[in-house]
């Protein structure tokens, strides 16, 4: 089942404030090319001789329209690529370039606003807030970035609805967190990460809850955002399947780009028109 | 989506952590409400002792003097002035007509003290008494009123428990009082016993004041037998007494205008019972509202702490998300809000609810001094629930701002990984 032709929109499609396939906030067309650049980048947790070595000189870079996957072992370092590919997290040594953007120099505060606009998260742990309902979740993005009310707030409404029947969570979006599975959950965050229509999204594990009907809708999903708006996608997964959907796998090994895997990833990341 | 708002619907989850720490809150701010409205119906019975009881009424007129300084300095200046410092008879017919005809007064009553000897032929004993003229101030008052004078009694005296134990006399019993004077000596009087005063009220000037009169007898036959034709004081009683700082002026200015030299002194200022008896009230409420207040704190702090902890990744995710660190600040710091508003609800919900029952069940305590229980009534006292209303939510704020800071201050990272 093609997902995206259900309604015969893509999320983001002529909604007002939101930005068109190839296209920012404000109706530029989108810079093409490298959109995340690592540079030596080194992550330890810690200091001293108990400090724990994460990631180890990883440099990579990541073209607009994208879909990288990052495999590896549990415990290996994904979930903290991720995060500094994210903004989560800082880099203990090296540079974090997204859109042409070094992240060192940034506050916290300009940090903030470069990943509210442009970064949607998938976290492996869901992350749903109890205080409020799915399509709430959903909306939470939106709702902290700017004040939304009376029409805005309808219409971002409504394309929250649409974002979660996409996910087929239709009949559940007014279900709080406690009612839903795991699976119904997982759906509610990837729901919530493309609500923005951001350009990169990362996604920690995103599927490993979801049955093969529901990895296929929202592999489906990603597809078409990917198609329809040029957004990027850094994923990390064990399932075979979605490897096969990415443009490019980064495989990590205790922390290091293992040497054929960076090779793969940087034969794969050329500059996507 | 504004802090405050998902706060309020964090507490709406009713997570039983936070059930229970409103429902302590409530009960904590239930328990002052209700002890403040015990002690304003102990200060209510304490008015009614001072002005009916001690028969000191709302203000009181004696010639203007020098006095020196504190309460027992005013108070015996006032109630045991110095001979010639009385008002003569002409003096007192005068200020009790201008003091009559002035609006919102009830009742002039002159007074005068008067100390000697009673003796039954058997037994004697010294007295301290009070000339007072008869009045239906006492009869008019549902409350206990001790030594009732009866106006068809002009020789009846009422006489303190202590005393009449001591005379071995009753009701109806005869005595023999003899005045002393200091201008004249004594004159024998003739008296009957109208009733045997007993203590009624645990808060009698009897049981706590040491200067309390053991004898109460008819004006006139105080002034016979001191032989004297002064008066002392006169004794002012209020229609309206929420008007005593305004009537005390306009009773003042009226006799400045009159050409007449007097103070006015209010119940307030001469019982020394109400003085001590206030002290101690609002020591025990102070006791109590610092109490409650600290396990408030204690409680918010706690809850607020122990959310902050779970809620890392929550609060993680919505950092991520865009919410400021100050907007996690203000969201742990309006849900500590929330928690003393709903609080607040409830305690006065049950506060006026309890209240209502202990009235009505009609409780009474006694206390080692008291011949008489006394009724437990709860007066809520609304200045001091609002005053505890606010209170509340200041220490609620202030115990939510140090776990509110250190939420607001981690990592964001950290918190999603845990």
């Amino acid at each position: 089942m093609d997902a995206m032709g259900a309604s015969g929109t893509t999320p983001g499609q002529d909604r007002p404030g939101q930005e068109r396939p190839g296209q920012d906030r404000q109706g530029l067309a989108r810079p093409s090319g490298e959109l995340v650049r690592l540079s030596g980048v080194h992550k330890v947790y810690g200091r001293g001789l108990t400090g724990v070595h994460a990631l180890t000189d990883i440099s990579l870079q990541v073209a607009c329209g994208e879909m990288v996957a990052v495999c590896g072992p549990s415990g290996h370092g994904k979930t903290s690529l991720l995060n500094l590919i994210g903004l989560i997290d800082t880099a203990s040594e090296g540079s974090v370039v997204i859109a042409g953007v070094p992240t060192a120099t940034l506050c916290g505060q300009a940090r903030t606003g470069l990943r509210c606009d442009m970064i949607g998260h998938v976290f492996q742990a869901f992350s749903l807030v109890p205080a409020l309902c799915a399509l709430d979740n959903v909306l939470l993005p939106l709702l902290l970035r700017t004040r939304l009310a009376g029409a805005a707030l309808a219409e971002a409404r409504a394309f929250a609805g649409e974002l979660l029947a996409r996910v087929g969570l239709k009949t559940q979006t007014h279900h709080y967190p406690d009612r839903l599975d795991a699976g119904q959950r997982q759906r509610v965050t990837i729901a919530r990460a493309l609500v923005t229509s951001p350009r990169l999204v990362v996604a920690d594990e995103a599927t490993s809850r979801l049955d093969n009907g529901n990895i296929r809708l929202v592999m489906d999903l990603f597809a078409a955002q990917q198609r329809e708006h040029g957004t990027t996608f850094v994923i990390s997964t064990r399932d075979q399947r979605q490897l096969t959907r990415a443009t490019s796998t980064l495989q990590l090994n205790e922390g290091r780009l293992c040497s054929t895997a960076a090779d793969t990833a940087r034969r794969a990341i050329r500059v996507q028109g | 989506m504004s802090p405050q708002r998902l706060a309020l619907r964090t507490l709406m989850l009713a997570r039983p952590r936070s059930v229970l720490a409103v429902l302590l809150i409530a009960a904590g701010l239930c328990l002052l409400d209700l002890f403040a409205g015990s002690i304003a119906g102990v200060r209510a019975r304490l008015e009614h002792q001072a002005v009916t009881g001690e028969r000191l009424g709302h203000l009181t007129i004696t010639r203007a003097q020098s006095m020196g300084a504190g309460v027992s300095a005013a108070f015996n200046a006032a109630i045991s002035p110095p001979h010639g410092s009385a008002f003569k008879p002409a003096e007192a017919a005068r200020i009790t007509q201008l003091v009559e005809a002035m609006a919102g007064v009830a009742l002039v009553v002159p007074q005068m003290s008067v100390e000697g000897i009673a003796s039954t032929g058997q037994r004697s004993t010294l007295f301290r008494g009070e000339g007072i003229g008869i009045s239906n101030v006492a009869a008019e008052t549902r409350l206990p009123v001790h030594g009732r004078l009866k106006p068809d009694q002009p020789n009846g005296v009422a006489l303190s428990s202590n005393h009449a134990r001591t005379l071995g006399i009753t009701p109806g019993s005869n005595l023999t009082l003899t005045g002393v004077s200091v201008d004249k000596p004594g004159a024998p009087l003739k008296a009957e016993v109208a009733e045997v005063a007993e203590l009624v009220d645990v808060y009698s000037t009897a049981g706590f004041n040491g200067s309390a009169r053991s004898l109460l007898m008819p004006f006139e036959p105080a002034q016979t037998l001191v032989a004297a034709e002064h008066t002392e004081r006169l004794v002012v009683y209020l229609a309206e007494p929420q008007q005593l700082d305004a009537m005390r002026l306009t009773l003042r200015a009226a006799m400045f205008t009159a050409g007449l030299a007097v103070d006015v002194h209010t119940w307030q200022e001469l019982s020394p019972t109400y003085i001590k008896g206030r002290g101690d009230a609002d020591f025990n409420v102070a006791g109590v509202a610092g109490m409650v207040f600290a396990v408030i704190a204690a409680i918010v702090a706690a809850t607020i702490s122990m959310n902050a902890l779970e809620r890392r990744r929550e609060v993680a995710t919505l950092r991520v998300f865009g919410m400021r660190s100050s907007g996690v600040f203000l969201m742990y710091a309006a849900e500590a809000l929330w928690m003393a508003a709903f609080a607040v609800v409830i305690s006065a919900v049950a506060s006026g609810l309890i209240a209502w029952v202990v009235n009505r069940v009609a409780l009474s305590y006694t206390t080692r001094q008291a011949l008489l229980r006394a009724p437990m009534l709860v007066e809520l006292d609304f200045t001091r629930m609002a005053m505890a209303v606010v209170a509340a939510m200041a220490v609620a704020l202030i115990a939510s701002l140090a776990p509110a800071l250190k939420a607001a201050r981690a990592d964001v990272a950290e918190g999603l990984a845990a």
